[in-house]
């Protein structure tokens, strides 16, 4: 379990752990999407090792925070920091992907709780944050909503739908992390709908934007800090993390073929051993 | 209400509604900029901070419903039938079904109420695509009297539920047979075919029939409001209907709706049968008067006592009626 007072060294361990996970789990699975889980796990390191910290009774918190993995194909990374606070089993990891498992291919609320919402038919969460956050503010509930977006997803017109709405409503508890690894399924994100620079648009549609460095955990703990203080006024918030795809495993590292991948033993094991050594 | 009283199901909706937004403090209302056709603002008056419109955003509504269910909030999502079911099919199944949340979808102007409109804003669809969904209960009300006791069932109920309405003043039909089964209305009797309808196009074959009566043609007439699950005793009733002929009525294509899943049931409870579908037949609506959009479909009432008059006629000679039960 996580304890409140977090150093930075301790959500660098929580991210190399989350990968070494992510990498076990597509592995035992032979299938899954390497590239976007390792991409994130600074961010989710960051999400529950810092931010929401949640307990055994977290789900039943009302005034906990939530997150909504949007890019719901980062699901592997999801689980592995779920296991790594305690709301999975570990040898549960094994399962990913296996009939009856409660680690669905992309997240499912139903078999697991602690998910907090079904994802994976890209560029439908950002909304599901937006009805929260405004449900929240409504009956003044203190939690925030934290929204775990790709950018490939913002090709999806509904984002913008979505941004536009949450912008209007001025939702200050609403954040979205944009995981920016710049790489899609079909290849470099430049290359297919390159929507760059983020940072404009959004705050045209009314957000408080901020950059980050998506794998330095000190910079995205600064971020958050930045994001639930009042500095940025009544908006809701977006960090965008600047990121690798495949990041930790040098022959994934901007690879677009390992969005989705299954891995031989013999790069099961060089991937582990590059993630630990790191 | 009083029988033969013309009320729209969605005049009554939107009466309906702030009684239930003072019963429920967790109901909240979602728009997409068709309010003033879907009679929120009695709701949005009395509600002004339980009321949010997203504007022309259908994709985004289904999404902002999911996570106000997700914070404990219970959303009435409404628009047209046609947005809703054909824009947003991938949010209502993926943001809502699957994750099983307690969202209450209303779709208005169903079928092709909107005539002089078009195919754009008509639905015909609409029921196909969500009981193609797996988890949504979905309901056709036969008259304001029935949509009141369908919100109200569907308020009872947890998990995502979709409730069809259409546009113009409707009678109410009353019931003349308070033996039947809750879900299944009895609203003419007669012992020559059996025509099952759901919607209000069972106003129209209500006409048909008395039309028909006129003329010696004795048509029994029962109403189903519930499509999806559809109640399993309607496969009894057709079953002691026994060899005469059975026609399914819906202001829908003949393809998803009503007479697919009656027939599904029958399936399922063994059931022998064959079904003459009244439907659009499939093929989109087109612009024009509603009623004479109606009737070129064959679901007028013209068309369809024309229709009932035909099958009755080529009926062979009827067995004995004390046989059948009615």
């Amino acid at each position: 379990m996580i304890q409140r007072d977090v150093t930075i060294a301790q959500l660098d361990d929580l991210a190399r752990s989350i990968r070494r996970d992510v990498i076990e789990e597509i592995r035992t699975a032979g299938s899954g999407h390497p590239g976007g889980s390792l991409s994130c796990a600074e961010i989710l390191a960051v999400l529950y090792g810092y931010v929401v910290q949640p307990g055994p009774d977290w789900l039943s918190r009302p005034d906990r925070d939530h997150v909504i993995l949007s890019k719901g194909h980062a699901a592997p990374a999801l689980y592995a920091a779920l296991a790594e606070v305690g709301l999975v089993d570990r040898e549960e990891l094994g399962t990913l992907r296996q009939l009856g498992s409660r680690l669905q291919g992309h997240p499912d609320v139903t078999r697991l709780a602690a998910v907090e919402m079904s994802t994976g038919s890209l560029g439908q969460g950002l909304s599901v944050g937006v009805g929260m956050a405004w449900r929240l503010r409504a009956t003044g509930g203190a939690g925030r909503v934290f929204v775990i977006l790709g950018d490939g997803e913002l090709d999806s017109g509904q984002v913008w739908e979505a941004l536009s709405l949450g912008g209007v409503l001025g939702l200050e508890n609403l954040v979205a992390i944009v995981d920016a690894n710049e790489i899609q399924n079909d290849g470099p994100v430049a290359g297919i709908l390159d929507l760059r620079p983020y940072g404009p648009k959004l705050q045209a549609f009314g957000w408080a934007v901020r950059e980050a460095n998506g794998h330095d955990t000190g910079e995205l703990v600064a971020a958050m800090d930045w994001a639930r203080s009042g500095e940025p006024g009544a908006r809701p918030r977006c960090v965008i993390a600047h990121t690798v795809k495949g990041r930790g495993v040098s022959f994934m590292e901007g690879r677009p073929e390992w969005h989705s991948h299954a891995l031989t033993l013999e790069q099961y094991e060089r991937a582990v051993e590059e993630v630990e050594r790191r | 209400m009083t029988s033969g009283t013309l009320v729209s199901l969605r005049d009554a909706y939107g009466e309906l509604l702030p009684e239930l937004g003072r019963e429920e403090p967790r109901l909240v209302v979602l728009d997409a900029d068709l309010s003033t056709s879907t009679r929120t603002g009695k709701f949005r008056q009395a509600f002004p901070e339980r009321t949010l419109n997203v504007g022309i955003a259908e994709q985004n509504m289904v999404g902002v419903a999911a996570g106000v269910a997700l914070a404990g909030g219970i959303p009435f999502v409404h628009t047209f039938a046609s947005f809703l079911t054909r824009r947003a099919a991938d949010q209502i199944a993926i943001s809502v079904a699957y994750p099983r949340l307690n969202v209450k979808f209303f779709g208005f102007h169903a079928g092709v109420n909107l005539g002089e409109d078009g195919a754009t804003q008509q639905a015909v669809e609409d029921v196909g695509i969500m009981q193609a969904i797996p988890g949504i209960r979905v309901y056709a009300p036969v008259d304001a009297d029935d949509l009141v006791a369908t919100v109200r069932e569907v308020m009872r109920t947890a998990g995502p539920t979709y409730v069809r309405l259409s546009r113009f003043p409707s009678p109410i039909l009353g019931q003349d047979d308070s033996t039947a089964a809750p879900a299944v209305k009895a609203l003419r009797s007669g012992g020559q075919i059996l025509v099952i309808v759901t919607g209000t196009l069972a106003a129209e074959v209500v006409a048909a029939a008395d039309a028909l009566k006129a003329q010696g043609i004795s048509v029994r007439v029962v109403g189903v409001s519930r499509i999806k699950p559809l109640d399993p005793s309607i496969a009894a009733l057709v079953s002691a209907w026994g060899p005469r002929p059975v026609a399914v009525a819906e202001e829908h294509n003949i393809h998803g709706g009503l007479a697919d899943a009656l027939s599904s049931v029958l399936d399922e409870a063994g059931v022998p049968h064959r079904l003459h579908r009244f439907g659009v037949p499939d093929r989109f609506g087109e612009s024009g008067p509603p009623r004479e959009l109606l009737e070129s479909l064959g679901l007028g009432s013209r068309a369809l006592a024309e229709r009932i008059a035909a099958i009755v006629s080529q009926q062979p000679a009827q067995p004995d009626p004390q046989r059948w039960e009615e």
